[in-house]
């Protein structure tokens, strides 16, 4: 298929431009007549003093204190985060990177949600307190500081710093989750700043982002050109005499510095930092300064033009913010984008990543399955009740089982499946970051499981199951599709993933903003609780664990073969297509069943493998059978955690094992030798 | 569901579980708190209903949080917490071995599980229309005579329309006149109540006007830009969710008073209380708004 582009970028964002700025004249019109503009412009926010008695000019404060603020920060929201989005991709050569995958709008997120409970005064504006900016702004970059430090060890290289941001993302995301579950009074408030609401009361938002995205451009001027070096690789430009290490950490700094200062204004705006670089270079901008400017334009007109368009709706029913409309909007739009998108040289693979670092198999399976029967007693007899702690044996032993025995046996089934789907994702992809969430799978079962909840005035448990196996297969249907024409890079799955995740966050966000009562439902289901589980559903959970552990036996060879490579393994006779599908359907299978019981616990099947293989769980089968046990005991170890920690409140395991599975995955690539 | 039949056995086995735990034992006085045997409600409205009708009230959901964002009918010192309300905890439910739960509507997920510990009364505060008066009352009512009551619920609601009256009858200066009830202000967004909501209902019986007629959700609130509220100019703004530390930021906020609706003397602020609370909640609205809105202005 020859390649698709349109060579030049003036008429898109020309027309773009146009659109949007017909909208906002036609609104302005309603709000001023045009022949009052001038006399607006000349005076300001000076409204002239209503007559006694008189009713006050309305249109004038809403012109200028309301609506021209909000178009002033659409533009530069949108222009900063594609300006954010192109140098994060250059500096990463990763067409992945974008504001949100390196952690900054999660941690800024986490860093509000913790003040608004532990230090609600700091909250308050300037006089009072610190204002939600400076402190928003601290979380982001705090946990743009974890990421670098852990992949400093790596020299910042792409996959290395994509993947700390993974981490830092999720963890925080799932602290974030924790205080919202916690304090339900604080969600609305959250979640309005969180989904990029683009309303404001006054000009101080614009000013403060003005300045910071004026600073980072200027800054940027000079960086150009050795950054556009950066495209020839870490050898290339190391020969050319460049600082990679160094100009890498600056160019980062830089972008995260603007994309800080978008998320504490506005909160997460989904897409334009991802979609706008592609569009670039779909546009046929191959220099990083055109690139820069282009994007940062079209970026700007994108999130106006959709500004504009969630205008249009009329108010009452206006309750997306426009932050998650661009989600709705861009997602489809990379999707068809992406078969053209011209291929980009995928993250290398570094040296260690997928070879363990010493061959032991029984001195690590051994413990862990010895591990699992003790775990297991422990849920049952250890517990508290209104008198303290107790360890039940006998009748009370008896009486508790009911209760104890579902949740801990759909933990730890959950937690077999989902590590297991894991390590085939990352054996099937050859790349250590690819779990079934990253894949789109897990969302589009989640999105399946909503349509569901909201269509259907009764929804029962069968039946959420088959809408979250149907999401969990037209995800992998449009996979399959895509990865036909791509030869299933690994790349392009994990780009549809984060177009999937990207949609579901945007639905959910859609049931959180309506306010109805069965959000909370749905939260508590995303955050992975084992507590609606009854005694056939763990049963069902367990055999189907138990089904997928036996798969292993027939799949042993695949899983060996498959990391080294298309070449090899073609050479050794493997029926590349047909193995893929078979993996690609039993993950999905996999992922589908634990996720519908007990909500998507990503961790789970993200670092499972990846502690099997530090165990020195190097061939297939050792890894998936160690990541395996090592998934299962850690999320029945998290559920009953869960339910001691704060007695009698009960954290969902799924928070848990993302609260504590994210220091632990810190800690493990922070020991890693560099 | 509980038969009718059953029902009246069930009050008088609950009667007799009454009189051993009423005032003459209150249940704060037992030294762990461990109570067996009492009534517990499972969510916040159920816990208002139960202490309105003058029962004890033994443990309760998220009971820092009822301090804060519900205040009344207070809470007993003792009382003991029962983890989150979408999460309540089976195992410590167990453990103090109920005579019966209340249970709202919203937890019918959790009905059949909690069978297994105790009888369940239902505690139904909204109608297909929504939350008017009318079904509060009637859901308050119908608990009471479960829980074979009927003279409390009685004085309840008659507390209710004589606070009701008494408002009315101070604020007929006012009559007619538009009010938007925002339960809270964010950043730049109003949490609104609707015409299906309580409060609203509140509002009309004394003699007010709802200045919001947009859409609103099952429990009558809805979100809307703060411009929304510049439909009705002339209207006044009755803040009932917000803490008070919050409120001075709110009076001064540049662009806020600037506003009609939020200009000084047309904001008005009240303690938290629970939109959805019912009988309870409904009389505490009154009696606060009766006290903040002034007659004359």
């Amino acid at each position: 298929m020859p390649e698709f582009r349109l060579r030049r970028p003036f008429p898109v964002v020309a027309l773009l431009l146009a659109c949007a700025l017909f909208l906002t004249l036609r609104q302005m019109a309603a709000l001023v007549p045009p022949g009052l503009w001038w006399d607006l412009l000349l005076r300001g926010a000076d409204l002239p003093d209503p007559a006694p008695g008189g009713a006050p000019a309305l249109g004038p404060l809403l012109l200028h204190s309301l609506f021209l603020p909000r178009v002033a920060m659409s533009l530069l929201c949108g222009a900063a985060l594609a300006f954010a989005g192109v140098l994060l991709q250059q500096v990463l050569r990763n067409p992945m990177a974008e504001p949100a995958t390196l952690g900054v709008a999660p941690g800024a997120a986490l860093a509000l949600a913790l003040a608004a409970v532990l230090a609600p005064d700091l909250l308050l504006p300037a006089p009072l307190g610190l204002g939600r900016v400076p402190v928003a702004f601290l979380g982001g970059m705090a946990a743009l500081g974890l990421v670098l430090l852990l992949s400093a060890a790596r020299g910042f290289a792409p996959l290395a710093v994509i993947l700390a941001g993974m981490v830092v993302s999720l963890a925080c995301g799932a602290m974030a989750a924790l205080v919202t579950l916690f304090r339900h009074d604080l969600l609305l408030g959250l979640f309005f700043w969180g989904a990029g609401a683009l309303e404001q009361r006054g000009w101080d938002g614009v000013r403060s982002l003005g300045l910071w995205s004026g600073a980072v451009g200027l800054a940027v001027l000079p960086l150009r050109r050795p950054l556009a070096l950066l495209a020839l690789g870490d050898e290339g430009a190391q020969g050319l005499g460049l600082g990679v290490g160094r100009l890498r950490l600056l160019g980062l700094g830089l972008a995260v510095l603007l994309s800080a200062a978008v998320v504490s204004q506005v909160g997460v705006v989904s897409f334009i930092g991802l979609a706008t670089p592609a569009l670039a270079r779909l546009l046929g901008l191959r220099r990083l300064g055109e690139r820069l400017f282009w994007g940062a334009l079209l970026g700007g007109g994108l999130l106006w033009l959709t500004d504009q368009l969630v205008l249009l709706i009329p108010q009452g029913y206006r309750t997306l913010p426009t932050g998650a409309m661009a989600g709705f909007l861009g997602a489809p739009l990379l999707l068809v984008l992406l078969p053209r998108l011209p291929a980009t040289p995928p993250p290398a693979l570094s040296r260690g990543d997928l070879q363990p670092v010493r061959h032991r198999l029984l001195p690590a399976l051994g413990p862990l399955l010895l591990g699992t029967p003790l775990l297991l007693w422990l849920a049952m007899a250890a517990g508290q009740d209104a008198a303290g702690w107790h360890w039940a044996s006998g009748d009370m032993l008896h009486d508790l089982l009911p209760w104890r025995l579902p949740r801990a046996l759909a933990a730890l089934s959950a937690g077999i499946l989902m590590a297991l789907a894991g390590t085939l994702t990352q054996r099937l992809t050859g790349n250590p970051m690819a779990a079934p969430e990253v894949l789109g799978i897990s969302s589009g079962a989640a999105l399946g499981v909503i349509v569901m909840l909201f269509t259907l005035p009764l929804p029962s448990r069968g039946g959420q199951m088959l809408a979250g196996a149907a999401g969990a297969a037209i995800v992998l249907a449009v996979m399959l599709g895509l990865g036909r024409r791509s030869g299933f890079s690994p790349e392009r799955l994990i780009l549809v993933g984060i177009a999937l995740t990207a949609l579901l966050g945007t639905a959910t966000g859609l049931v959180m903003a309506s306010g109805d009562p069965r959000a909370v439902e749905l939260l508590n289901w995303m955050s992975g609780s084992t507590y609606a589980m009854e005694l056939p559903d763990a049963f069902f959970l367990l055999l189907a664990a138990v089904l997928g552990l036996g798969l292993l036996v027939p799949l042993a060879r695949w899983l060996d073969i498959l990391p080294l490579g298309e070449v090899t393994a073609l050479g050794l006779g493997l029926p590349l297509p047909m193995v893929r599908l078979c993996l690609l359907l039993l993950v999905a299978a996999m992922t589908s069943v634990a996720m519908l019981v007990v909500g998507p616990l990503s961790f789970t099947g993200l670092l499972a493998p990846q502690i099997a293989h530090r165990l020195g769980l190097g061939r297939g089968w050792h890894q998936a059978l160690g990541a395996a046990m090592i998934g299962g005991n850690i999320t029945l170890l998290a559920d009953w955690f869960g339910r001691m920690l704060d007695f009698p409140f009960q954290i969902p395991a799924g928070l848990l094992v993302s609260v504590l599975g994210g220091p632990l995955m810190i800690w493990l690539m922070l020991r890693r030798p560099g | 569901m509980i038969h009718p039949g059953r029902r009246g056995l069930l009050a008088n086995v609950l009667t007799g579980v009454l009189a051993g735990l009423g005032p003459g034992c209150p249940a704060e006085a037992r030294p762990t708190g461990l109570v067996t045997g009492g009534i517990i409600p499972l969510g916040w409205p159920a816990a208002q209903a139960l202490l309105a009708l003058g029962l004890p009230c033994p443990a309760v959901t998220e009971a820092a949080l009822y301090r804060r964002a519900v205040i009344e009918p207070a809470l007993p010192a003792g009382v003991l917490e029962l983890g989150r309300r979408a999460e309540p905890n089976m195992e410590l439910l167990r453990a103090l071995a109920p005579a019966a739960l209340v249970v709202e509507p919203s937890a019918a997920g959790l009905r059949e599980r909690l069978r297994r510990i105790a009888p369940v009364l239902p505690y139904a505060l909204a109608g297909p229309q929504g939350m008017g008066l009318a079904e509060a009352e009637a859901g308050l009512s119908a608990l009471a005579e479960a829980l074979g009551q009927p003279q409390a619920a009685l004085d309840c609601r008659a507390a209710l329309h004589e606070a009701l009256a008494a408002a009315r009858a101070r604020l007929r200066p006012l009559a007619g006149q538009p009010v938007f009830l925002v339960h809270e202000i964010l950043p730049q967004h109003v949490l609104l109540l609707g015409r299906n909501s309580l409060f609203h209902a509140v509002l009309a019986e004394m003699g007010l006007e709802n200045a919001w007629s947009g859409p609103s959700s099952v429990f009558g609130h809805a979100i809307a830009p703060l411009e929304a509220l510049l439909a009705v100019p002339q209207a006044r703004v009755v803040v009932t969710g917000m803490p008070e530390r919050l409120w001075p930021s709110l009076r001064e906020d540049p662009v806020l008073s600037r506003l009609p609706p939020f200009a000084p003397g047309r904001l008005v602020l009240l303690p938290p209380t629970l939109f959805y609370g019912g009988v309870p909640a409904a009389l505490r609205l009154t009696r606060l708004l009766t006290g903040s809105l002034s007659p004359h202005a």
